[in-house]
């Protein structure tokens, strides 16, 4: 019999040394907006941001200086300083939100910080487009954080060693190891996203002048919108996202953006070394291009049905981009809300929340089931009809191939298909959730649950500033489960139970 | 399958963006050609 061992002072410590650098790092993050709003005179946004960042130091020095540790971590560790450090990092996060004054109470700016910072892009703010630039530019960098995974980001420049943070990165659910250290893997993360942050502003740059923006407006947007979609946030600088813009060329790039952050990791390893064959016989890369072809099949059918759009063109643009948003878990949208209620029709909808309850791939930014578990319970269920069907002593193999050739073991069906499950349930408490306010009916409310437990962003019209505010709270926690795939929360959960009722160490 | 002795150099980050891009606008024409083919189907 295991006995739940109750974890001692030296675990709280360390997991306290741990928060404090996280913290230190948000404040660093919060440091660009405060020297951009101090530039551009916008003084009220640069108070607030100082504030912010200093309460971050503040604590993140008390806690390196009083609670310094050199023991190193293990894995209930490193799940519980991920699942703290989402949570607190929020609340950090939200402090220079509130201060601002954009948002109606305490709970809006802390639900603005966590779909920042889990790369939801679902916003509650007041008078999005006369927001300062510095506010918004911090929305975006918060996305920017969140979606290469902040706590990895802030360690990988703080700690020393990587083996010590490999929990860490593990728990953050980004568990493919590129490369054998992960520095080096997190250094490829970066270059990844520095290389694409250059191409993808400067084309994005290039676009919005062509569509009659002047040089310096234009770099703003491209670098705000460059954030959001590579780091499949979906915040846009604008209440209208990408429909303010009226520009098929800027469509096309923030979709191929887009598709760049929903790719993992480890593929994009693989075409930085030249080799696309990997990528295309990738078990993810596979599931996605099946579901994301039959639900696109859907969303056409379903729009021409309905009479909605008649072209190519407005399939191409409105049906073809909400699908890559939603499968990339982006956000970004191309109509107002109430749209995909009042024109259409029900199969089209369907179809997103459809794509949105998958969402991209493992290891990359984006969130949802993921393209991987995806193929795994359908190789599964393919395994378990072969071994019904086959003769009793035939050995049944199944393979599938992800960076390699790899057999279908039980543990990885049962880890996909228990994740894929959770998924599911925490969708369709939101939607209960929201149908008990009386005021949505479930077309709506499951949209809304699909959109932030999937960490997407698209909006039916539910999330506002003047939402109710239990709806609110319940979408917050989904967005953190979303976010971390469940298993860094329940290991916390686990870990405060083993603290209340575990047996003291000997 | 041996990782090249530079896989984030500049050559490495020029080809990996130039092979994404390609593939994203495969996505985007395959996704063209669907919707084409559906407004033919269903005029």
């Amino acid at each position: 019999v295991s006995v739940i061992l109750k974890p001692g002072a030296d675990d709280v410590r360390l997991i306290g040394f741990y928060l404090g650098k996280v913290l230190l790092g948000l404040g660093l993050v919060m440091l660009v907006p405060a020297v951009v709003a101090a530039a551009l005179g916008e003084w009220n946004s640069a108070t607030a941001f100082v504030i912010g960042a200093s309460l971050c130091v503040l604590v993140g020095a008390v806690s390196e200086v009083r609670l310094s540790t050199r023991r190193p971590l293990t894995w209930a560790h490193g799940m519980v300083i991920v699942a703290l450090a989402w949570l607190i990092g929020a609340v950090f996060a939200a402090i220079p939100m509130y201060l601002t004054g954009r948002f109606g109470d305490p709970l809006d700016a802390l639900f603005e910080a966590m779909s920042a910072l889990t790369t939801t892009g679902m916003s509650v703010i007041h008078d999005l487009d006369h927001t300062p630039l510095s506010e918004d530019l911090y929305r975006h960098l918060l996305q920017f954080a969140g979606g290469q995974g902040i706590v990895i980001v802030v360690l990988s420049l703080f700690a020393a060693g990587g083996a010590r943070i490999a929990t860490l990165y593990s728990a953050e659910a980004r568990d493919e190891r590129i490369l054998p250290n992960f520095i080096r893997t997190a250094r490829f993360i970066f270059a990844v996203a520095g290389a694409f942050l250059l191409v993808g502003t400067t084309a994005l740059t290039i676009a919005l002048i062509g569509a009659g923006f002047t040089p310096g407006r234009a770099f703003y947007h491209a670098i705000n919108l460059f954030f959001s979609s590579f780091d499949t946030g979906g915040f846009s600088p604008m209440q209208a996202s990408i429909t303010y813009y009226h520009s098929m060329s800027v469509e096309i790039i923030v979709m191929l953006i887009m598709m760049a952050g929903t790719l993992s990791f480890g593929l994009h390893f693989a075409l930085w070394r030249g080799d696309p064959r990997d990528v295309l016989r990738h078990l993810e890369t596979r599931t996605l291009a099946v579901t994301s072809s039959l639900l696109f099949i859907a969303v056409c059918f379903g729009l021409l049905r309905a009479g909605t759009y008649d072209s190519v063109e407005a399939l191409f643009r409105k049906g073809l981009f909400t699908l890559v948003s939603a499968v990339s878990s982006t956000g970004h949208q191309v109509n107002a809300g109430d749209t995909y209620l009042t024109d259409w029709g029900v199969l089209a909808p369907a179809a997103i929340v459809g794509a949105m309850a998958i969402g991209g791939m493992a290891s990359s930014t984006a969130g949802g089931i993921k393209a991987i578990r995806v193929g795994i319970a359908f190789k599964t269920l393919v395994h378990d009809i072969k071994r019904i069907l086959l003769p009793e002593s035939a050995l049944v193999v199944t393979t599938y191939h992800a960076g390699k050739r790899r057999i279908l073991r039980d543990e990885t069906s049962r880890a996909a298909t228990t994740v894929l499950l959770l998924f599911v349930v925490t969708y369709l408490i939101g939607a209960v959730v929201g149908l008990l306010y009386g005021e949505f009916d479930i077309t709506q409310t499951l949209f809304e649950s699909v959109s932030v437990g999937s960490n997407i962003g698209i909006s039916i019209g539910v999330v506002g500033p003047d939402m109710p505010r239990g709806l609110q709270t319940v979408y917050l926690i989904q967005m953190w489960l979303g976010r971390l795939e469940y298993v860094a929360v329940f290991a916390f959960l686990g870990y405060l139970f083993s603290l209340a009722r575990g047996r003291a160490k000997a | 399958m041996a990782a090249p002795s530079r896989p984030m150099g500049p050559r490495a980050a020029l080809r990996g963006i130039g092979l994404t891009v390609l593939l994203g606008l495969s996505v985007l024409a395959v996704g063209a050609g669907i919707a084409a083919v559906l407004v033919w189907l269903m005029p």
